[in-house]
């Protein structure tokens, strides 16, 4: 039987207690990193040393190149041991774009463009793909690449239901595969630290989570109906995939796709929550499981472990702006803020790390990084990739931390309250909350492959 | 269109049995079929799983393949049949829906309708009967049937499909021996093929057991090389109480490669009883990389029984460089216990070996080792021994709870002294405390004619705290005969003053004083930019009037212009703010656009209280 948080953080608080400022420092780090980033032998180990040969190199492509799939790119691609062989998009005008950019970067002119994502799953020089389409294909998207023996670093949400991760988790091992979800702030040093403050017991015991989501919003309507262009300028039957058939707007595909239910999932409540959320869901030492009861009101969703932790998603109207009195404004977007009964520590995007006055003291340190850069989640992967090691968000930490941002927001949509069942994964009596687990999905797409 | 789509929906989150012909009546529309079966797949009871069933004997294409996946969506263990005859469709990709439906359903007659086809099916389904065929294994096995797993898994590996269904079922033959025969995992680890090896690995990583870390142990003594340094690198995630061993068997391999995956893997798991072992590594003295490595491991060891073994090691080792490293990890430990053989170490005639340990004493030493330590200081004759003892001394000092006592050690040896380097390392000492009663000791020596101690002096006068050696520095600067002292005086009061300026250790009018009489005495540009530099800080109307003096000096003029402009900030406000519009218009030929911003700012501050003033 697995040890309650509660008895691990009886464990940790003397633990603690008896270490200098200095020497406490080193060990949380160590901590940090023991629980939560796998460890890697040293390139120069692997025969590595920063000069890769063509043929040692990881052979990646990338399926969507909107702005964030440009942004992965950006910062992936000056990694030594990787070379980007393929880009992929529906759109003709961003597949050039991610070709300019590959091309730029390697000095020449041999990257191929792809308009279907079987073009890419089907070349056997590739060893692992980077998802970054709309939301509604991620899961898909990871699925297929797996199943053509490839692995997968996604974006997130990573599914648009709680179907769509399970069955995603489900391919990961299926297919033997190693996949990343992109939640890249469990990789950042700031929101490391935080939750080594949680996890060790310098906050005492660990009683209550914040992670700051957006208000749900969603939209049922449709954009009006625009004539499709041409299939090699944007492939709309493509785009859609497993959505439900709609009128082809021209907005959708350049990111108004937002906010509508058949293309989010969650009501948006996963944008910030897949970090957010994911990053309780660690401090608390939960990634094997989830909270189990949700309850939502005005200003948020409250959720409580089985342990007696509680997680209260704190609704954001805006991505900036004041943010008292439950957040610090100064510490940016995406803030968490961990309360124990000796202490709190809050940090966000900006790196800053705010702490109680109990904790000022011996527990203060300076992150000068935005905590936001992906640079080195993907570097976890492609580690990974190469030693066959589980990733920092791997598949089972995304399938819960997902679960618990979907049942949380499912109580926001029933409004009122519901109970969650974390091992049979079903809302405990209650019909109407499990209706909602899984949509289907458009012929011929499934999750069923 | 939209309403209809819309309804399909709202009924599959709230509707009844009683929706389900509406429902199904739209199956056969392309564009609201998926609508459709959103609605029924939600909807509970078997009307909706017989609308579907139904809806598969009349369908074609496209949204047959629809249904086929609803079907398998809800687990209808009822349509086996009818999707058994689907797989032998004359439509391939029908034929592959129903084959994967059967995979999801997974019931016996399922899995002999898959693996039927994957041993004798068509050469274009067999792919899909494969997957079919892990997903039944994979649900089998979650059910904690691994026996039929197995089966199913060994039926995919005998398939002719492609590597990427072959690595599934290998990983799930490998899982479902999980607690029992290994042979099949270690032959995977010793395939030719590297895929085979890395989804081994993958699997045992992902899914640790004793088994498993038992074979990974055994493996790794016969692997190849390379392979060898994988599987270490897997005992991060899959060991048992015997991994270590072998890991601490590796940790000094002749192989440097080997060696820092070892290294690399006891940083993440090690545990305070490879302490040991990795002393030993550090004895051996290998290269850099390996160096730091254990030494990095070493200082995060918790206990103090590693401590003591440290100690150990170093009071028998031989090697500078040996010592060196082991002194450097008893500091970062702060080993209280281990001051006794620092001070020992210390007193060694190689002046590396000395000034590590004089730098490990600085966390170590307590307040008991001073004498001793105050002794060795006398003795060093090594200036960097020396530079490094007189830090050691000024850490214990400053740590201790009664530093007035601790310094009044030091003191005395100051002033029992004869030789003027060990006087310069007191004062060093003295200095950085601040220690008041020191204070005519050290100044005395201002007169002293060895002039490389007065030099020292006055350079660490300059550096004193507070500004109380302020007085004495003046002298020097007006009366001492050697120009060179005089310069260096002039900064040490120059630096002196402003710090007593950031820190609020004077009042204006001190400072004002400190550095109007200063600048009697700068001449040279370096003073100069230093004393503009103090009087910035001071937001006084004499600072601002004496910077004044120095916008017609070129060398320095741009630095007066900054500093008026930060010192004169509040001034522009108050009674003095005809003076600062004086000086503003001294510096009319400001053509920064960032400084012309600021005094446009004064400007206006200070016409704003010349027109208050008037009213």
């Amino acid at each position: 039987m697995k040890p309650s948080n509660r008895a691990k953080s009886r464990h940790a608080t003397p633990l603690h207690s008896r270490l200098s400022r200095r020497g406490f420092m080193k060990r949380a780090l160590v901590a940090g990193s023991a629980v939560a980033i796998p460890h890697f032998i040293p390139a120069i180990a692997m025969g590595r040393d920063g000069a890769v040969a063509p043929s040692e190199r990881i052979a990646v492509g990338v399926i969507g190149h909107g702005p964030r799939g440009r942004y992965d790119l950006s910062v992936m691609l000056p990694e030594k041991d990787v070379q980007f062989v393929a880009v992929c998009d529906v759109l003709r005008e961003r597949r050039e774009q991610a070709k300019a950019m590959v091309d730029t970067h390697y000095g020449n002119q041999d990257c191929p463009m792809h308009r279907d994502m079987f073009e890419i799953y089907d070349r056997p020089d590739i060893d692992a793909v980077l998802v970054a389409t709309g939301e509604h294909w991620h899961a898909l998207a990871s699925i297929l690449a797996m199943k053509a023996g490839k692995d997968v670093y996604s974006e997130k949400p990573c599914g648009m239901t709680m179907r769509e991760v399970q069955a995603l988790d489900e391919a990961v091992q299926r297919y033997g595969r190693v996949f990343q979800a992109g939640t890249q702030r469990r990789s950042q040093a700031n929101f490391q630290y935080a939750v080594t403050l949680a996890q060790t017991g310098a906050l005492g015991q660990l009683h209550t989570m914040h992670a700051s989501v957006y208000v749900p919003k969603r939209r049922y309507d449709w954009l009006p109906a625009q004539p499709e262009p041409p299939q090699e300028v944007c492939d709309w039957d493509r785009w859609l995939g497993p959505s439900p058939w709609r009128p082809y707007n021209k907005q959708y595909v350049l990111g108004r796709w937002r906010g509508h239910y058949d293309f989010e999932g969650a009501a948006n409540f996963l944008d910030w929550g897949a970090h957010t959320v994911d990053l309780c869901q660690w401090a608390n030492q939960s990634d094997h499981t989830m909270p189990i009861k949700f309850e939502a009101n005005d200003k948020g969703i409250v959720g409580r472990y089985a342990n007696g932790v509680k997680l209260v998603c704190d609704f954001m109207p805006t991505a900036f702006g004041d943010r008292s009195p439950q957040y610090k404004t100064s510490t940016g977007t995406c803030p968490v803020r961990f309360i124990g009964d000796e202490g709190w520590v809050e940090t966000g995007d900006n790196g800053e790390i705010v702490l109680s006055d109990s904790l000022k003291k011996t527990q203060q340190r300076q992150f000068k990084k935005p905590g936001t850069s992906a640079a080195g989640h993907g570097r976890n992967f492609f580690d990974c990739v190469r030693s066959r090691a589980m990733p920092v968000c791997n598949q089972k930490i995304m399938r819960n931390s997902h679960l618990a941002c979907f049942a949380a927001e499912l109580s926001w949509e029933l409004d009122r309250k519901i109970t969650f069942d974390p091992v049979q994964e079903r809302f405990i009596g209650d019909a109407e909350a499990n209706r909602r687990i899984s949509r289907a999905t458009r012929e011929p797409w499934s999750f069923n492959v | 269109m939209f309403q209809k789509a819309r309804a399909c929906q709202q009924l599959g989150e709230s509707g009844s049995q009683e929706a389900v012909p509406a429902l199904a009546s739209l199956l056969s529309d392309p564009k609201l079929s998926v609508y459709a079966r959103t609605g029924l797949e939600r909807i509970p009871g078997p009307q909706a799983s017989a609308a579907l069933r139904n809806a598969m004997g009349r369908m074609r294409g496209t949204l047959l393949i629809g249904v086929i996946h609803s079907v398998a969506a809800l687990r209808d263990e009822e349509a086996v049949k009818a999707l058994g005859t689907l797989t032998r469709d004359s439509d391939p990709e029908v034929a592959k829906a129903a084959l994967l439906a059967l995979g999801r359903i997974a019931n016996e007659e399922a899995h002999r309708l898959v693996v039927k086809t994957l041993s004798t099916g068509p050469e274009d389904t067999r792919p899909e009967a494969a997957a079919a065929c892990l997903m039944a294994a994979g649900y089998q096995l979650k059910q904690g049937n691994a026996e039929r797993a197995a089966l199913l898994y060994g039926t995919v590996l005998q398939a002719r499909v492609p590597l990427s269904y072959h690595l599934g079922a290998t990983r799930g033959a490998i899982l479902s021996r999980r607690t029992g025969d290994t042979s099949f995992l270690v032959q995977q680890l010793r395939s030719d093929k590297p895929a085979i090896r890395n989804v081994a690995l993958l699997t045992i990583r992902q899914n640790p057991s004793e088994a498993f870390a038992r074979a990974l142990n055994a493996e790794i003594d016969r692997a190849p090389r390379d392979l060898q340094i994988r599987l270490i690198d897997a005992l991060t995630d899959c060991r048992n109480s015997e991994s270590l061993s072998i890991l601490w068997s590796r940790v000094a391999s002749d192989d440097a490669q080997v060696r820092i995956a070892t290294l690399s893997v006891l940083q993440a798991i090690g545990g305070p009883d490879s302490a040991p072992v990795l002393i030993h590594v550090l004895q051996d003295n290998r290269d850099e990389e390996t160096r730091s490595m254990t030494v990095s491991i070493l200082e995060r060891l918790e206990g103090p029984q590693v401590d003591a073994q440290i100690l150990k090691a170093l009071s028998s080792a031989k090697a500078s460089q040996v010592r060196i490293a082991l002194m450097g990890l008893l500091g970062e430990r702060s080993a209280t216990g281990a001051a006794d053989e620092l001070l020992r170490q210390a007193a060694d005639l190689d002046t590396e070996v000395s000034v590590a340990a004089y730098q490990a004493l600085k966390s170590v030493a307590r307040v008991d080792t001073l004498p001793r330590l105050i002794e060795l200081t006398t003795e060093c004759g090594d200036e960097s021994a020396r530079n490094a003892a007189a830090l050691a001394v000024y850490s214990v000092c400053r740590h201790h709870e009664d530093s007035d006592r601790s310094a009044r050690m030091v003191l005395r040896a100051l002033e029992t002294t004869t030789m003027a380097t060990e006087k310069m390392a007191w004062v060093r000492v003295l200095a950085l405390l601040g220690y008041a009663d020191a204070l005519p000791a050290i100044t005395a020596l201002l007169q002293d004619n060895n002039q490389a101690l007065v030099q020292s002096t006055i350079s660490h006068l300059g550096r004193w705290p507070d500004p109380s050696p302020i007085d004495d520095l003046f002298q020097v600067v007006e009366r001492d005969a050697s120009a060179d002292l005089r310069r260096r005086a002039l900064l040490a009061v120059l630096q002196l003053a402003t710090a007593s300026a950031d820190r609020n250790l004077a009042t204006d009018d001190d400072l004002v004083r400190w550095f109007k009489h200063a600048g009697n005495a700068a001449q040279s540009t370096q003073a100069k930019r230093l004393l503009i530099s103090g009087l910035g800080r001071v937001q006084h109307i004499e600072s601002v009037q004496l910077l004044a003096s120095y916008l017609d000096d070129a060398t320095v003029k741009m630095e007066a212009v900054n500093a008026i402009l930060n010192a004169a900030g509040p001034l522009a406000t108050g009674p003095d703010h005809a003076t600062v519009g004086l000086v503003l218009t001294r510096m009319s030929d400001v053509k920064e656009p960032r400084l012309l911003k600021q005094m446009a700012t004064l400007r206006r501050d200070v016409n704003t209280a010349a027109a208050q003033l008037k009213q």
